[in-house]
């Protein structure tokens, strides 16, 4: 069994990766995930939330529900910790009024055998003094001794829940994997990897070389104004306090490194698998202490650790290789992207067992399926005339009309509502942010194809591919593959699937459609630039 | 070959077997070739109309699609049969009485009617000619 931790910002946003990873169909079958962050405001938490919640309506309605030649959807997230309406729920190990002051008992210290000269020595002041509602701002020195005592929470929830589950599976041959994401420049993540992973492995007693603890070490890859920190913007007016300084990242990601090493060296190595995924390209953002304000766009770096966690769940080190450390970084044999910057393209991606074209070729067609759907069949599929003339659509009249089913029932438009929302609201604006990362020339997909959602009724920063580019959505951008006759060869497309292909009913049977026809183009519209590829 | 047309009487007692036989052999051979230019010419023009028939929006998918017209093009095998039957006729046996009007109509009507039913059939059977997306779509007001 799977179980994917995210600590911190940069975590939480290296899941919601993970999640369009899974709903594409590349995720294992069952995947486990518990946020951390003490910030519970943070906006690229909220993000995911949001995501979450959404995917797993999708999960129920979908999930094993497409066929035997379709996996989206296909992985059945469970959230380890949730509120009263079931949605992700961010664990912290502080409370929102905590202080170091506190969790140390630093005011009683000269009653115990430690002097609190000790802690005057590791702590400044202000770290002492700072309310850990919003996070650790960057100093992991302080989230290290927090996350340390983690064992206080383990008869608590999601802990004692996590370590049940885990111990079950610790008497099966296939164990359990756990796989850790965060950054190693900023607070919350750099700070819980290492505890976490201890704490983990002296849980268990019986079986430990069946527990396998991968993680995902994000190194710098935004920056923010140091004169935006200086001013302390974002955060609600809680007072400033110690804050991230990005000037300070490659500081503490050398701080961490050093650490990690001397944990190698010294035979206390709690990693199965270690990846060190970053940019040097830098993205800039805008300054925010903590909370909703800090919100950063989707970068491709989470993209790529959330391929590290995907292929360690699926394909799991062996113990020869514990102690191998891999890291990802732009190729340097090529020129630089059209920015000038770092280029990345898909033999950039750090894949190790998942096969390149496989990977491209499955999220083109989940792209082309998810443009076909809000750019056409959505309006097919809604259409008055539908149930009047079905033998227009081949494939609804065999699929619905001979079994006197329709798609027009509340239920079914509820559920074609979760697939448009998922693609508009979450999947296609996150992919415009990975491929409009100004820090590099991100050449996965073409970005010049997504646009604001034309469709009426959208929600606000809905976005969609056009849908004359359906054949045109990879990189790069060509102006004669525009045309709108593209929709009339996927519509053929759509009508080829044998019925005994795909899901038999519902909302179900028609994504199904929507993605067997997009394999189908795929391998026909995109075949000539899959082997110019290969040539190249 | 003529023997296809054995129901067509000499249109004067007078005109010598041999030739009569030697000339509804022609005729039956044109026949043929009527039928086929015929199913070629509506194939051709139904095979035109699908690929004109482009579907670039959710309303095009609903948008009548009529291509039964095609088969009007039925006509063609009729004026090449009615044209060349009183053509060679004309030039094979001017000099007896008798006309070949009756027959000429009948044997033009047969050609247009075969070329007709084959290309229904070619349309309505095979998926060469009418592609998946139609074949639930009825040819008149489909």
């Amino acid at each position: 069994m799977n179980t994917l931790i995210c600590a911190g910002g940069s975590g939480q946003k290296v899941l919601e990766s993970a999640i369009h990873l899974c709903a594409a169909g590349f995720g294992p079958p069952v995947l486990r995930v518990l946020a951390i962050d003490p910030d519970y405001s943070n906006g690229n938490l909220e993000r995911v939330q949001k995501l979450v919640e959404h995917y797993v309506k999708c999960q129920e309605v979908y999930r094993e529900h497409l066929g035997a030649d379709l996996k989206w959807f296909g992985t059945a997230v469970e959230v380890l910790s949730r509120d009263e309406k079931g949605s992700l729920r961010v664990w912290s190990p502080v409370g929102i009024q905590d202080r170091l002051r506190d969790l140390i008992n630093y005011d009683n210290l000269g009653n115990t055998k430690t002097p609190p000269d000790v802690a005057k020595l590791l702590f400044s002041g202000d770290e002492i003094d700072l309310p850990l509602g919003g996070g650790f701002r960057g100093h992991p020195s302080i989230g290290a001794a927090t996350f340390g005592l983690t064992f206080l929470h383990k008869a608590r929830e999601p802990w004692s829940l996590l370590l049940d589950k885990m111990s079950g599976e610790m008497d099966q041959p296939t164990g359990s994997k756990v796989f850790l994401a965060g950054s190693i420049f900023g607070g919350t993540g750099a700070s819980a990897i290492h505890p976490l992973a201890r704490f983990l492995r002296d849980q268990f007693e019986k079986n430990k070389d069946r527990l396998k603890i991968g993680v995902s070490a994000l190194v710098p890859y935004f920056r923010f104004s140091p004169e935006e920190a200086k001013t302390g913007k974002g955060g609600g007016g809680v007072s400033a306090g110690p804050l991230a300084r990005s000037d300070n990242f490659s500081i503490a990601t050398r701080a961490a490194l050093e650490f990690y090493d001397y944990l190698m060296s010294n035979d206390d190595w709690p990693f199965d698998s270690v990846s060190v995924v970053g940019d040097s390209g830098m993205m800039d953002v805008g300054f925010s202490a903590f909370g909703a304000s800090q919100r950063n766009e989707a970068h491709f770096v989470e993209l790529l650790s959330a391929l590290c966690a995907i292929e360690f769940f699926l394909h799991p080190p062996d113990s020869k290789d514990k102690k191998r450390v891999r890291y990802a970084g732009p190729r340097a044999n090529i020129q630089l992207g059209d920015r000038g910057t770092n280029l990345l393209d898909w033999p950039d991606l750090p894949l190790s067992h998942f096969k390149l074209d496989e990977l491209r070729d499955g999220l083109l067609a989940f792209w082309v399926s998810g443009a076909a759907h809000l750019g056409f069949y959505d309006a097919v599929v809604r259409h008055r005339l539908l149930d009047v003339k079905p033998e227009c659509v081949p494939w609804y009249f065999d699929r619905f009309t001979r079994k006197n089913a329709t798609l027009k029932t509340e239920e079914a438009e509820r559920h074609l509502d979760l697939i448009t929302a998922y693609f508009e609201e979450h999947f296609f604006p996150w992919w415009r942010q990975v491929m409009g990362a100004s820090s590099a020339d991100v050449r996965l997909f073409n970005d010049a194809s997504l646009e604001d959602s034309r469709r009426p009724g959208h929600a606000p920063g809905a976005s969609a591919p056009r849908i004359d580019d359906l054949a045109n959505l990879d990189w790069p951008n060509e102006n004669e593959k525009r045309t709108l006759d593209v929709i009339d060869r996927y519509f053929g497309d759509s009508v080829e699937i044998e019925t005994n292909q795909g899901g038999s009913a519902g909302a179900a049977a028609y994504l199904s459609i929507l993605g067997l026809a997009a394999h189908r183009f795929v391998a026909r519209e995109y075949k000539r630039a899959s082997e110019s590829r290969k040539e190249s | 070959m003529g023997s296809l047309l054995f129901w067509i009487k000499k249109t004067d007692p007078n005109i010598d077997t041999v030739d009569w036989n030697a000339f509804l052999d022609v005729v039956s051979g044109l026949l043929v070739v009527a039928v086929l230019a015929g199913l070629a010419l509506i194939l051709w023009r139904y095979r035109v109309a699908v690929r004109a028939f482009k579907i670039r929006s959710s309303d095009d998918v609903f948008r009548p699609f009529t291509p039964a017209w095609s088969l009007l093009w039925c006509m063609a095998a009729f004026v090449i049969m009615a044209a060349f039957c009183f053509g060679y006729y004309e030039a094979r046996f001017r000099s007896y009485l008798g006309s070949f009007i009756g027959d000429g109509l009948a044997l033009s009507l047969i050609a247009a009617l075969l070329a007709f039913a084959l290309a229904f059939g070619a349309i309505a059977g095979f998926g060469v000619f009418t592609p998946r997306k139609f074949r639930y779509r009825r040819l008149i007001n489909g």
